[in-house]
Parts: C-alpha cells; sequence; structure tokens
C-alpha cells in the first residue's frame, strides 16, 4: 500500500504545479452550465413546473452534475494513449508495480488538487445560485450515505471506461475517437445532459437499461429524492463493476503482448 | 498585399498537400466533427420538445441559428484553433524568433499558416441546416440580406478570431499555461444560443460589455428579416476594436518576449 501512497503523494505535488490550469479549468466547465441555466431560466418563465420539474430542482440537477463530474470524470485516455503509441511503458512493464495500478493512483492523485481547486470555486457558485433563490443541495443524510458510494462506484465505471480506450491504443493506431465517442454516448445516456423526466419516452427507456445512468441519473435521483435505490439497481450495478473489472484484466492481459518499444 | 495574399493561397495548398499524406486522419477527424455537430442537433431539439421555444425564438429559427453557429465553428476549426496553439507553443518554448524575423507581418504569418479541411462536412452541414429552416420558416432572403449575412459573418469571425488571438497573446506574460487556448473555445456555448436568452444583468455582460452573445444571432437575425440596425452597427464596430486591440497588445507584448538560442 505505501508505494501507491507514494504515487497518490507525488501526483498531488505534481499537479499542484499546474494549480493555475486547474482553476481555469474548472471555471471553463462551469461554462456550459451557465448557459445552461440561463436557457432554462427563460424557459421557466411561463410555467411554473416542466414535466414535474421546478426550476429549482432542474438548477439544482445541473448543479449536481457538475459536483459528480469533477469527482467521478477522467481525463487521462490521451496522454496514456500516447505514452503506450510512443513505446514509453518499458519502465513499467519491469518495475513491481502494475500499469494499471499506476494510472489510477496518479489518477487519484490528480484528483485529489483538482478536487481542492474545484471546491472553493463552487461552493462560490453554489452560494450565487442560492443567494439568486436558484437552486442549492439539500442532503439528508440518509441520502448522502448511498450517494457517496455511488460516486466511488460511478469513478471506477468512468476509469474502466478510460482504461479500455487507453488500451485500445495496443491495437489502434489512435484511440482519440473512441475518446469522443465516450463523451458523446455519456453525455447522452448518462443523465449528465438532461434529467430522465426530459427525455422522450424512447431514449428513457434507452438511459433505464444501461449502466451508465449509475454515473449521473440516479446518484442525482438519490440526492433529490426521485429515484428509489433498490436491491435490483444494487446487484445491477455490482454485476456491472465487476464484470468491467474482469474484462479490463482479460484487456489488459491480451494488451501487454501487443506491444513493442524501440531499445536505447 | 499581393505578398500576403499570394502566401495565403500557398500554405493553403501545403496544408491541402498534408491532408493528402494523411488521409485517414482526415476521415477520421471528420467523422468525430460531424457527430458532435448531429450531437448539437439532437440536444436543442430536445430542449425545444419541452417548451417550443427558447428565448423566444421557435423550433426553425433555432435551427437557423445553430446552422450558424456550426458554419461559424467550422471556421474557427479551421483556420484559428491550429494556428492559436502553435502561436502559443512558440511562445512557451521560445520559437517565436522564427517568425518574427521574417520579412512579412508576424500576425498575419502566425494565423495563416494552418489549415484544417476535417470542417468542411460541418460547414455543409451548418448550411444545409440554415437553407433548410428557412425553407421551413417561408423565408426566401434576397440578394441584400445574403450580402449583409455574408458582411456580418465576416464580422462575427474577426470578433472571434480576435478575442481568441488577445487571450492568446497572453501567454507572453504568464509562466505556462497549457489550457489558455481553451478559454475562447470554451465561451462557443455563448453564442450557441440566441440572444434573447441573455435577461438582466447577463444580457448587459455578453450583449454589451462583451458581445459573445451577438456572434451567432445577428447574422441568423438578418435571414430571418429581423435586423436591428443598432445592434448590427454596434456589432461591427466593436469588431474591428478587438482586433485593434490584438494587434496593439501583441504588438506592446513581443517586446516582453526573450527567446532561446541556438
Amino acid at each position: 500500500m505505501a508505494k501507491y501512497i507514494a504515487l497518490l503523494r507525488y501526483m498531488v505535488i505534481r499537479s499542484l504545479q499546474f494549480r493555475s490550469e486547474l482553476v481555469i479549468w474548472t471555471i471553463l466547465d462551469a461554462i456550459p452550465f451557465l448557459v445552461l441555466f440561463l436557457i432554462w431560466i427563460g424557459m421557466y418563465q411561463d410555467q411554473d413546473t416542466i414535466r414535474g420539474y421546478t426550476l429549482h430542482q432542474t438548477i439544482n440537477y445541473y448543479l449536481l452534475v457538475i459536483l459528480i463530474g469533477a469527482i467521478s470524470d477522467i481525463h487521462f485516455e490521451e496522454w496514456r494513449s500516447d505514452e503506450i503509441r510512443n513505446g514509453k511503458i518499458d519502465f513499467f512493464l519491469i518495475r513491481p508495480l502494475s500499469y494499471i495500478h499506476e494510472i489510477l493512483w496518479k489518477d487519484i492523485g490528480g484528483k485529489v488538487t483538482y478536487i481542492a481547486m474545484f471546491l472553493p470555486i463552487f461552493l462560490l457558485f453554489l452560494g450565487i445560485t442560492a443567494s439568486l433563490n436558484l437552486g442549492t443541495f439539500a442532503f439528508p443524510l440518509s441520502r448522502l450515505v448511498l450517494f457517496l458510494p455511488l460516486l466511488i462506484l460511478a469513478y471506477l465505471i468512468n476509469f474502466m471506461i478510460g482504461l479500455w480506450i487507453v488500451l485500445g491504443t495496443f491495437w489502434l493506431e489512435g484511440s482519440h475517437g473512441l475518446q469522443h465517442f465516450k463523451w458523446v454516448t455519456i453525455t447522452l445516456l448518462s443523465g449528465s445532459m438532461l434529467p430522465l423526466a426530459f427525455m422522450p419516452s424512447w431514449m428513457s427507456q434507452i438511459v433505464h437499461s444501461l449502466p451508465l445512468k449509475y454515473l449521473y441519473a440516479v446518484p442525482i435521483g438519490v440526492v433529490q429524492g426521485t429515484y428509489q435505490f433498490g436491491a435490483v439497481d444494487a446487484v445491477y450495478l455490482s454485476a456491472t463493476v465487476i464484470g468491467m473489472f474482469l474484462f479490463s484484466r482479460w484487456l489488459w492481459s491480451k494488451a501487454v503482448y501487443q506491444y513493442a518499444s524501440v531499445g536505447g | 498585399m499581393y505578398k500576403h495574399w499570394h502566401l495565403f493561397w500557398f500554405f493553403r495548398k501545403v496544408s491541402l498537400m498534408k491532408l493528402m499524406e494523411y488521409r485517414t486522419d482526415f476521415y477520421f477527424w471528420m467523422t468525430v466533427s460531424v457527430m458532435w455537430t448531429t450531437f448539437n442537433f439532437f440536444f436543442f431539439s430536445l430542449l425545444i420538445n419541452l417548451n417550443g421555444t427558447i428565448g423566444g425564438w421557435s423550433r426553425w429559427e433555432l435551427y437557423a441559428l445553430l446552422g450558424v453557429f456550426t458554419m461559424l465553428d467550422a471556421f474557427t476549426w479551421s483556420f484559428m484553433a491550429q494556428n492559436m496553439w502553435s502561436y502559443t507553443g512558440q511562445i512557451f518554448s521560445g520559437k517565436l524568433s522564427g517568425v518574427l524575423v521574417k520579412p512579412i507581418d508576424a500576425q498575419f504569418a502566425m494565423m495563416a499558416t494552418e489549415t484544417s479541411y476535417n470542417n468542411i462536412p460541418r460547414f455543409l452541414i451548418g448550411l444545409a441546416a440554415v437553407a433548410w429552416s428557412l425553407r421551413q420558416l417561408g423565408i426566401t432572403p434576397d440578394s441584400i440580406s445574403i450580402i449583409l449575412f455574408i458582411t456580418t459573418f465576416f464580422f462575427a469571425l474577426l470578433f472571434i478570431y480576435s478575442l481568441w488571438f488577445t487571450v492568446a497573446t497572453l501567454a507572453f506574460w504568464v509562466e505556462k499555461l497549457d489550457n489558455i487556448n481553451e478559454i475562447v473555445p470554451a465561451f462557443r456555448r455563448m453564442w450557441q444560443v440566441p440572444r434573447t436568452v441573455y435577461i438582466g444583468l447577463s444580457s448587459t455582460l455578453f450583449t454589451v460589455v462583451l458581445p459573445l452573445g451577438l456572434v451567432s444571432s445577428l447574422p441568423t437575425e438578418i435571414l430571418l428579416h429581423q435586423l436591428s440596425g443598432a445592434w448590427l452597427s454596434y456589432f461591427i464596430v466593436f469588431s474591428c476594436l478587438t482586433f485593434l486591440v490584438s494587434r496593439v497588445f501583441f504588438k506592446y507584448s513581443v517586446k516582453k518576449y526573450s527567446s532561446v538560442g541556438g
């Protein structure tokens, strides 16, 4: 465990070098939501509810999307893919430390710094929306107990999808396209774009049938009290994470035989 | 002037030769750009299904706006993005001297070098969306509207370019900020929606102080025969001023530049 903590610590220190960039990312990530908030404010001007959602609930929904995204999104695909494509992972293959663990712990380290930068800005944002009577959080402890594990599982699902894209580099020339495909798919089918109630029924059914709903729609539904997380969900989510984990292991075991690098 | 004209087309030719060299890359990124464009239209169609209007704009008016946004976006990614990345990269790495010593305007040289042709389908989709939406609205633009539209479209591009170049020029003043070139693209969301979405303080901020909200809306309003002469004049003047600021700021900032030897 000590070696993983060391990796995490190293990454926290390293990412602190780029703290100005992290602050800029946080602000830039909020811009689409600012525009969305303005759109929703306009749409609610002549009605109190849209499909059962008040303006307050809708804004609250997107605030939670921002929070969940900051904690569970991953962004290592591009540079890790380049690392593999350029034959720069030999070092990791001969060390008593798995490359996958290396990716995981460094990502967590970077995330710790990002969250430390993100939270004050987010709280400021939350303060502004609350002062404008637009939206804020109500976190009953019972819901928080369920929300936190869901966040961790959402991160793991995101991590493994990202890992598949990285491992895809062992076979494919460029995996950047897969990354864009991932963004579009997750945005459409996870509930980060729209609450389930706002989707057409055919789309809502697709979202309900896929595990991507556990990234945004379900955790937010749990906090807002609009989703009852039952035993079926627990089984489905566990099976998904375990299945994804086993597939990742299998993929790595095959991928490593595809690797060739230059000497020197 | 002839020299600049000749060089501009020479650089386009070089970019085309590069495209021929990496054809798979071209098809690949073309697919990605079409995917995002489709996503944008789909997302706004879902939103408008809920209410019938966004900021008072009907479905087909909004699609026309999205078409204009898509065309602007195609130009932005084709002519600006790569050049901006190269510009800030050269500042951070100390390799800008190579451009500064050339017997040609440095700003022109940096901004005319690269072109990406991946966004041609995106432009065509935008154009088709505008044409189809106008047809659905029963509007046939006359020649004056088309000329005015092209003029406003040009000034919208000039505004985006000047703003982006000014922000990128900040690279002279900061130690190292890799995402400095992400700032203006992130603000694209601001001109993806009708300007009427901005109300109260946000209206003052995004249509007057920094008129991002006018970028796509004004050209679209010309086509929809809803032109506001005052807003159009304001935007044209603002775009020209932004361009001047970008040039002055660049000339001032470049004095701070120190290169590497070798």
